[in-house]
């Protein structure tokens, strides 16, 4: 069963939240170590991702959402596309803004 | 009649601790039975797994009539099922209110205004639930049910930690669901609310279960007497 737009959209923001601090302190950690925060190596990317997802499932965990999710119908599956989607979006949006850019 | 909800002969151990070796539950439309039993006989164990909420090691559950090789709560919570667990049904991040009305969006529920009123919430639905104090979270949670209306409902100890005048509440609406249709499995220790209120009794105990029958007949069985009710054979 699909969760509905409102809930889904709920969660899709959470996740973009959560993708934008792991962007954002992946970035930093690149420049400092002197590389370009605008073109990140496939694996960085990959990581970004990975961390957005783990922090999303974690904070579903510290705010006690699972009884409440799956009474909903939504599935650990779906749980995980809510926080991997706008992470994926935001990653290609950056990878077309920096070809653009160059 | 046929149970909408069997969980039959289910096993599970915890680190090599054996907690229930052959434990059933069967939920029945139309029927609110209660699951009484001392405190680590299984009890939740068997509710959870029932729920989907947790795998069994051995067993089968079976729901609307089709066994499931691994029960998921999603998919049943999809076919009619309700799991209120015995604490943390809500999200700390929203409202109860926002809360009830995913459920109503999601199942097509009841008026959540409405609910509120029936179980007594009116004026506080704006507020999260870490505002709330016990008896009120577990009125939202009914609340919760009236909103979603199952075909199936597992409570978990929807009575702890609530004033015994909450609880005489939450049983009538209870009863009223049960009345309706609705399957309505309970675990508790309030024995003369829950048998006062129940059309069966099931006693878990030894990591193993017994179907106790009409409350007026488990009363008489002299096991469950003398080893929980504390009553002389």
């Amino acid at each position: 069963m699909l969760p509905t737009p409102p809930l889904a959209l709920r969660y899709i923001a959470r996740g973009a939240s959560l993708w934008l601090v792991a962007r954002v302190l992946g970035s930093v950690a690149v420049a400092l170590a002197g590389g370009d925060p605008l073109h990140l190596p496939f694996g960085a990317t990959l990581l970004i991702i990975a961390a957005s997802v783990m922090l999303g499932v974690a904070d579903t965990r510290r705010r006690h959402e699972r009884a409440l999710l799956e009474n909903l119908a939504v599935s650990t599956g779906m749980r995980v596309a809510f926080f991997a989607i706008p992470a994926v979006a935001g990653e290609i949006s950056i990878g077309v803004v920096a070809g653009v850019l160059a | 009649m046929t149970p909408l909800l069997v969980a039959d002969c289910v096993g599970k151990s915890f680190k090599g601790r054996r907690v229930l070796s052959a434990g059933s539950l069967r939920a029945v439309a139309g029927e609110l039975r209660v699951l009484l039993g001392r405190n680590g006989a299984g009890k939740s164990t068997l509710m959870k797994i029932a729920a989907g909420w947790i795998e069994p090691d051995t067993g089968t559950v079976h729901f609307d009539g089709a066994a499931r090789l691994r029960t998921r709560l999603p998919q049943l919570a999809e076919q009619g099922l309700f799991y209120l667990p015995d604490h943390d049904l809500f999200s700390t991040a929203f409202s109860v209110r926002t809360q009830l009305d995913m459920f109503r969006q999601q199942f097509g529920g009841g008026d959540i205004d409405e609910a509120a009123h029936a179980v007594g919430l009116v004026g506080k639905l704006d507020r999260r639930p870490s505002a709330l104090s016990g008896g009120e979270l577990r009125r939202a949670e009914l609340a919760a049910i009236l909103v979603r209306r199952p075909r199936c409902l597992l409570a978990d100890e929807p009575f702890r930690g609530i004033a015994p005048k909450d609880a005489e509440d939450m049983t009538r609406v209870l009863r009223g669901l049960a009345a309706s249709g609705m399957a309505v499995v309970v675990t508790g220790h309030e024995v003369p609310t829950l048998l006062a209120a129940a059309d069966h009794v099931t006693w878990c105990t030894a990591g193993t279960t017994l179907e106790l029958g009409p409350p007026a007949t488990a009363v008489l069985h002299g096991a469950f007497r003398r080893e929980y009710l504390g009553h002389a054979p």
